[in-house]
């Protein structure tokens, strides 16, 4: 896939099906009633959504221990994933005890979490059994992974403390990058994460002294301050030998009610 | 391997639950006495794992005045963070009585199907009475961790998982 430095989205080559939204046109939406006109033909409006509400159920690809994604699951049910702007995602699903694919949903594999035109990571970590049942539960890879790491970088140089003083963004990628992508400790790096290429310098300007704090509350409170969240996505790397890597970007939320 | 082993498969045991959990914490990151760049920090753990595998968690440990002492604030705090519980539902045959071959605090094998076996320690049993037998809800784990607390720990990073 590559990125879309206009839209901020990863292109998946031309083959999204998602139209771009768009606002009906101004004639015909009725602010009074916030319905729509159809101009006189007729008095009841169709029901029209767009397209991107056509609800596909995600497609689950299991890992194998190479991290290549081999098996598609199949008959999975109960499946919850909840979104957050500055937190870890989490999600859980249930299979048949009984299914042939129980043996594949170990804690600590990675499954690929498809929907629309879009691949998450995410890390199981939870695999809980009854007689009938299987739960399975985690979070997204990468926000897993700044939960699992520190604030270690100048903790015994200088003052004590990694301190920046910059935009949300530029402060979010300094502290994913010391700790994570280009650690010193070439044991706290992880194969799959990288950042998005460039930094917008989005957000607003931040102060931050870091010292032991986990870096996922470090980041929240980045976000928190400089208005600022964070997604992961996976793309395709053919570099490695899995052929995929994990994207991690900034977002900012839109403030919509300047639209109107 | 114990020479009690709960397993379904030799008809001793119903695995009636096996939660699998990734531990919280795999390297400990010890700080000890002094103040700001001058601060003993002492590593515990596997250093040499990475990735998501490796899972620090940083230990305030100003007490220790020795490297013991910082090793061992770190290894506690890695030994609380074990997450394997599984629970079986068992009854007392010729071969195995729980009270008298086994009792809390033994380390048994548990043939887990599917998940594998474990040595593994008997941390509860719920014993209820019939009129003519008893049947016993076995829970293993390690010490200081049980079902509850596990599911608790996970509920709370996982609201979804709220009840």
């Amino acid at each position: 896939m590559t990125l879309d430095y206009d839209t901020d989205r990863y292109d998946a080559g031309g083959s999204s099906t998602t139209p771009t939204r768009k606002l009906p046109p101004s004639h015909l939406l009725d602010y009074d009633t916030g319905s729509y006109d159809a101009g006189g033909f007729s008095t009841t409006p169709p029901r029209v959504l767009p397209a991107s509400y056509l609800i596909t159920a995600p497609e689950i690809r299991i890992c194998d221990e190479d991290y290549i994604p081999r098996i598609v699951l199949d008959g999975y049910k109960n499946l919850t994933y909840t979104e957050r702007h500055r937190n870890r995602d989490s999600w859980s699903f249930e299979v048949s005890r009984h299914s042939v694919y129980a043996q594949y949903l170990i804690k600590g594999r990675i499954i690929h979490y498809v929907t629309g035109s879009s691949v998450y990571a995410l890390i199981i970590k939870q695999i809980d059994a009854t007689r009938d049942t299987i739960t399975v539960s985690g979070n997204e890879y990468a926000d897993d992974l700044l939960s699992a790491r520190i604030a270690l970088v100048n903790v015994q140089d200088g003052v004590g403390a990694d301190e920046i003083q910059d935009s949300a963004e530029t402060a979010f990628r300094h502290y994913v990058n010391g700790n994570i992508i280009e650690a010193t400790d070439t044991y706290r790096r992880d194969p799959f994460l990288t950042l998005e290429p460039v930094d917008y310098g989005r957000g607003e300007t931040v102060t931050i002294s870091a010292r032991f704090e986990n870096l996922l509350d470090l980041c929240e409170t980045i976000g928190s301050l400089g208005s600022i969240g964070w997604r992961s996505v996976v793309v395709d790397d053919d570099t490695k030998p899995w052929g995929w890597k994990i994207v991690m970007s900034v977002v900012e939320g839109n403030d919509l009610g300047e639209v109107v | 391997m114990s020479w009690v082993i709960l397993s379904e498969e030799m008809g001793t045991a119903v695995l009636s639950r096996f939660v699998d959990t990734i531990p919280e914490c795999t390297v400990a990151v010890v700080g000890g006495q002094g103040e700001a760049a001058v601060r003993t920090i002492q590593y515990v753990g596997d250093t040499t794992l990475t990735g998501i595998e490796r899972r620090e968690v940083f230990v305030d440990a100003k007490y220790a005045t020795t490297a013991d002492l910082l090793t061992t604030a770190g290894e506690k705090e890695i030994a609380a963070n074990v997450g394997t519980v599984i629970e079986m539902q068992f009854a007392d045959s010729l071969g195995c009585v729980y009270g008298e071959d086994f009792i809390l605090g033994d380390i048994v094998t548990v043939d887990a199907g599917i998940y594998g076996k474990y040595d593994i320690e008997v941390v509860s049993a719920e014993i209820n009475y019939t009129a003519d037998k008893r049947d016993i809800i076995i829970v293993l784990g390690s010490e200081g961790t049980n079902i509850v607390r596990m599911i608790k720990d996970v509920s709370k990073n996982n609201p979804i998982l709220r009840v």
